[in-house]
């Protein structure tokens, strides 16, 4: 069994990893604090799983895809999903800031968690339908129909000049 | 403006966005938690292993001292669990199996199954860490409600359908951490066992603990201990693991199994996922059914276990709306008879199923709660009018966290 890393070791790698996982959280999520829990979550189960991650070097790649699992198994757990229907989310430690509210990440807020998630994975984290569609659990003529959905949504709130016709990145 | 113009415009917007400081000792902390739970579930993926073995041999070891502090006298016997024992929450109105229905003060946020009526626990999140809120009531099937005065804080406490007692640890005096067994009928503790072991795996106050027959369940880094809570005895479980949370029910434990990914990556991704959870027997560690499950990674079904150990529930995949109504892309459940290995499929519905104190499977519908035999199908039904605000909570299911 690869000898896992030493507590200083590991915590240079969450800090160093810490900013793209978080803003992919964000992304995915739409909210400060939900973000923080799933990249904290992310990290501590590659550091959990140091028998199959084996160096400090796999880490990056190895939590990307944690995180990524993880969020999509958040969509599906009850306790999570009845949690975020009430009023009792967790308050947020990093309050918005209109001036820090850019209008493409509002407009992702307004998507469904599916929808939101297809255009992150694929515009964010370039990955292929078939790879998105892998990591969401569907077909991947879910996610070109969730992909056109979501570009529609977008384009009605930002604007053609924004997102234009024909972006199905396909 | 093209695709790839979204993508560059994504990136640009996802710089600007405030990233709060790493936690790393956080991190870490989780980190060992979890490693810890994942150990059973790779304990479970090799089976019979080289490791396995010498980690069951090891099992057999008596870890401690019968208490002296354990008290023999009044302690309650068993009773065969009440089939209308459960109850269906929705914000502070509770639905009882009873017919009865009763408010509480607070939003219902996790259910406990005993002998004299369900508990519940009610706060702000349905998480307890950082939450001074959680209040504890008693409903009894008459309809009365007993505020249970009882403030755990960040615990994980056990019960047992069988039995009047809420089981949880606390800090102990001359030992590392004291089991308790709270009558819940009168309020008073029923008795204590001292136990050892160091707890750093857990985000809890105290090691998480189950509640089953004789028997309380609790994890400790090196082990998870089967304290005898009537004569005291402290013992490795056979066959489960160290630092996970147990959770017991019937006697019976489930274990699953993770996704297996190899060097940071699922093994291939376009390819289905079989898993295989495991009911153990958590008196012996005996094998008592594997479950083969099929799924992808993100989407394998989710098992669950009944209230009386004996059937296994395997939740599907299901989505969500940004306003939180969630459907199942395949609305039909598998449960398995873990006696038979039989599998008899049901269909549910977004959060609106549990179980009974018996180990009935419960389908909450807006006009009324099924309650049906897992293995026939035959179910039988209670009025119920689900008209209020809130989430629902349905009994029999974990809200722990």
């Amino acid at each position: 069994m690869p000898a896992p890393p030493t507590d200083d070791e590991y915590a240079a790698f969450v800090h160093a990893a810490w900013p793209r996982l978080y803003r992919t959280a964000y992304l995915l999520l739409g909210d400060h604090g939900l973000a923080e829990d799933l990249v904290q979550t992310a990290l501590a189960k590659t550091y959990a799983s140091w028998r199959n991650v084996r160096s400090l070097d796999a880490a990056g790649g190895y939590a990307r895809t944690v995180l990524l699992n993880t969020a999509t198994s958040w969509f599906r757990r009850p306790s999570w999903r009845r949690e975020l229907a009430s009023d009792a989310l967790p308050g947020s430690s990093y309050d918005a800031d209109p001036s820090d509210r850019p209008a493409l990440l509002d407009a992702l807020r307004e998507l469904a968690p599916r929808q939101r998630a297809v255009i992150v994975l694929r515009f964010y984290e370039d990955l292929s339908v078939a790879d998105t569609a892998t990591t969401l659990g569907c077909s991947t003529g879910t996610v070109k129909s969730q992909t056109s959905d979501a570009l529609a949504r977008l384009r009605a709130l930002l604007g053609d000049s924004v997102i234009p016709m024909g972006a199905t990145h396909d | 403006m093209t695709d790839h113009d979204l993508s560059d415009l994504l990136h640009a917007d996802a710089d600007r966005v405030a990233v709060p400081p790493a936690p790393a000792a956080a991190v870490l902390a989780e980190g060992r938690r979890l490693r810890r739970r994942s150990h059973v579930t790779r304990a479970a993926a090799v089976g019979a292993g080289v490791a396995g073995m010498a980690a069951v041999t090891a099992l057999a070891l008596v870890l401690a001292h019968p208490s002296p502090t354990a008290k023999a006298p009044e302690l309650a016997v068993a009773v065969t669990p009440d089939p209308a024992g459960w109850a269906v929450a929705q914000g502070s109105t509770v639905h009882l199996g009873s017919g009865k229905v009763v408010d509480v003060p607070g939003t219902v946020k996790a259910m406990y199954y005993t002998s004299a009526g369900v508990m519940v626990r009610t706060g702000r999140t349905a998480y307890t860490e950082g939450d001074s809120t959680s209040n504890y009531f008693v409903l009894s099937g008459d309809g009365k409600v007993r505020d249970f005065s009882l403030s755990l804080g960040d615990k994980k406490p056990g019960t047992d359908p069988s039995l009047p007692y809420l089981a949880y640890s606390v800090k102990g005096d001359d030992s590392d951490w004291e089991l308790v067994l709270r009558d819940v009928r009168t309020g008073e503790v029923a008795t204590r066992v001292r136990y050892d072991g160091a707890f750093t795996w857990g985000g809890w106050n105290a090691p998480p603990t189950a509640l089953s027959g004789d028997f309380a369940y609790v994890g400790v880094d090196d082990a998870t201990l089967r304290i005898n809570w009537r004569t005291g005895t402290v013992e490795k479980a056979k066959g489960l693991s160290p630092s996970r949370m147990p959770t017991v029910m019937g006697g019976n434990e489930l274990v699953e199994e993770q996704p297996p990914v190899t060097n940071g990556k699922v093994q291939d991704e376009d390819a289905k996922v079989t898993v295989t959870d495991r009911v153990l027997d958590a008196e012996s560690g005996r094998l008592l059914r594997s479950i083969e499950v099929t799924g992808t990674v993100a989407s394998t079904p989710w098992p669950q276990l009944s209230a009386d150990g004996r059937h296994v529930l395997l939740t599907p995949w299901r989505m969500c709306t940004e306003g939180g109504d969630c459907t199942y892309e395949t609305p039909y459940a598998d449960v398995v008879s873990v006696t038979t290995g039989d599998r008899r499929p049901f269909r549910i519905g977004d959060g609106t199923f549990g179980w009974s104190p018996d180990g009935r499977l419960l389908l909450v519908h807006d006009t009324k709660v099924d309650s049906c035999d897992a293995d026939t199908g035959e179910c039988v039904s209670t009025p119920v009018t689900l008209d209020g605000t809130g989430p629902l909570r349905v009994s029999g299911n974990d809200n722990e966290s």
